[in-house]
């Protein structure tokens, strides 16, 4: 007997898989695929009191350490019912979620005898745009999400022995009253979203070591990771301020490091990709020469190419809006720490500091 | 001691308190000083005891490029002490430049103990600070 959670349909074939599902709707009700999710349509002026539809599993399945799960894009209308219901074979037991005319989503299970872990929070449509009943173990788990991903136990039994050898799974909506059009939509079940794509990398420091009119001095120039000669300059020109002005990163594909470059636009002018940017960088601190700021995030899109780090002043060295491209000065590029270059996904990039002496950047 | 920068200094650059083109860049020549990383202003050199026995105009034509700042050579006109000098180079003004601002304002970069000459004792007459040609100038980040 397959698991519960092989039954997956998303609903994109246009067409109601009926390998999988039943469909049984009283008068009046009809439903299609338009859009890509399942659809239960009334009419304007729909006056079936007491009407159902319901859209069945064709075959059984077996629970114990399974689940069912479902994106609720709407439960349709106060005028009527809409359940999530995962029904033994025998002896009425059932355990399901049930979006009624109430304010409350109703989640609990009947054993054929009694009703046990009823619990009924206010119905949040993106808080629980998912459902999932899962069995672990003994226990059975109402559970919500908003993605997919990211699920909030919402009521549980610890011990509870199934009564029943096999489980169809049941989208059941009802009509209490006379109703006006609606239309309730689910998509995706047990179909869920990969997770969303993280990555974190951590940019090697800048040190640039510093001279002073001395004539055997040598510099050096840190190995990979370096700052732009013209941010060296502005720092002695009163052209940045790291404390006030927005420090941000940007996320960059198809550049070369050149040491003419000023602006941010001289990056896109030579060819770079921007993928994402970070927004401006919090809590920063210059002490001791050396400059640090609280780790950041990049949301990205998916590209296969490698990635690296361009560090830049975006607005004004004093702060407010972010100012164009062409006045936005380069500070430092960064190819080269743990996960650099990066291939991102879509989702996210963290960037975590390094929490080395010299931090992001120092002096001397 | 090797010459060295004074680390509020090195902060000021990353926080825009310097401007080495616009400001007043002067050099004074004092004495009696015990170099201390964390001066920030003139007026934390002659707290600790420094004795100044003489101040450059503000440096002409200074440049900043590739990360290298340079300026003209410069002049003081010094009093006679036997005692030995060194060099403290300071932002006189504000860094847009303008008059001297008070020695509790005047922020101060370098500390120059170290190069042909220095320590100088000087005579009644003057002190030509040649700024060294290398590569590196008078300051280099990077």
């Amino acid at each position: 007997m397959a698991l519960l959670e092989t039954l997956t349909d998303d609903f994109s074939a246009g067409t109601l898989d009926t390998g999988k599902w039943t469909v049984t709707p009283s008068a009046g009700i009809t439903y299609n695929l338009t859009g890509g999710t399942f659809n239960i349509n009334t009419a304007a002026g729909f006056a079936a009191a007491n009407a159902t539809f319901t859209l069945a599993s064709k075959n059984a399945y077996t629970l114990a350490e399974s689940y069912a799960a479902v994106q609720v894009t709407t439960p349709g209308s106060l005028q009527q019912d809409f359940e999530m219901r995962i029904a033994g074979s025998s002896g009425g037991e059932r355990f399901y979620f049930l979006k009624s005319g109430g304010p409350g989503l109703v989640m609990q299970g009947y054993d054929g005898s009694n009703y046990f872990a009823q619990v009924s929070p206010t119905y949040d449509p993106v808080a629980m745009a998912w459902w999932r009943l899962r069995r672990t173990g003994t226990g059975l788990y109402w559970e919500t999400s908003p993605d997919g991903n990211t699920w909030t136990a919402r009521t549980s039994i610890a011990n509870y022995t199934l009564k029943a050898t096999t489980y169809s799974l049941n989208f059941y909506t009802y009509w209490s009253i006379t109703s006006s059009a609606t239309t309730a939509k689910i998509d995706n079940v047990n179909v869920t979203p990969p997770p969303p794509y993280t990555a974190t990398v951590t940019p090697t420091g800048i040190n640039d070591v510093q001279a002073i009119g001395d004539p055997t001095a040598t510099t050096t120039v840190a190995a990979v990771n370096r700052s732009y000669p013209t941010f060296r300059d502005g720092l002695m020109t009163g052209d940045y301020g790291l404390l006030t002005g927005n420090i941000k990163l940007a996320l960059v594909s198809g550049y070369t490091f050149d040491v003419s470059h000023r602006h941010l636009s001289d990056v896109l002018t030579a060819g770079a990709t921007v993928n994402g940017t970070s927004p401006a960088l919090t809590g920063p601190t210059v002490t001791n020469a050396s400059f640090d700021a609280d780790d950041t995030a990049i949301t990205t899109a998916a590209n296969p190419s490698p990635h690296t780090l361009v560090a830049y002043q975006a607005s004004s060295p004093s702060g407010g809006p972010d100012l164009p491209a062409d006045e936005q000065r380069l500070m430092w590029y960064f190819p080269a720490g743990v996960g650099l270059p990066v291939t991102p996904g879509a989702g996210t990039v963290t960037v975590a500091w390094p929490n080395t002496a010299g931090k992001i950047y120092k002096i001397g | 001691m090797a010459n060295a920068s004074f680390t509020p200094f090195k902060d000021g650059l990353m926080t825009g308190q310097y401007n080495l083109t616009t400001a007043s860049v002067k050099v004074a020549l004092i004495k009696s000083y015990t170099f201390n990383a964390a001066h920030t202003f003139m007026s934390d050199v002659t707290g600790a005891g420094a004795v100044v026995n003489a101040v450059s105009a503000k440096l002409t034509n200074p440049t900043v490029t590739g990360g290298v700042f340079d300026a003209d050579d410069a002049t003081l006109t010094t009093t006679s002490d036997a005692a030995n000098h060194t060099l403290i180079a300071y932002q006189a003004s504000a860094p847009a430049g303008g008059a001297d601002v008070a020695a509790s304002a005047q922020r101060v970069m370098w500390y120059f103990d170290t190069g042909t000459g220095l320590p100088v004792t000087p005579g009644a007459g003057t002190v030509t600070v040649a700024w060294p040609s290398g590569a590196a100038k008078i300051y280099k980040i990077g």
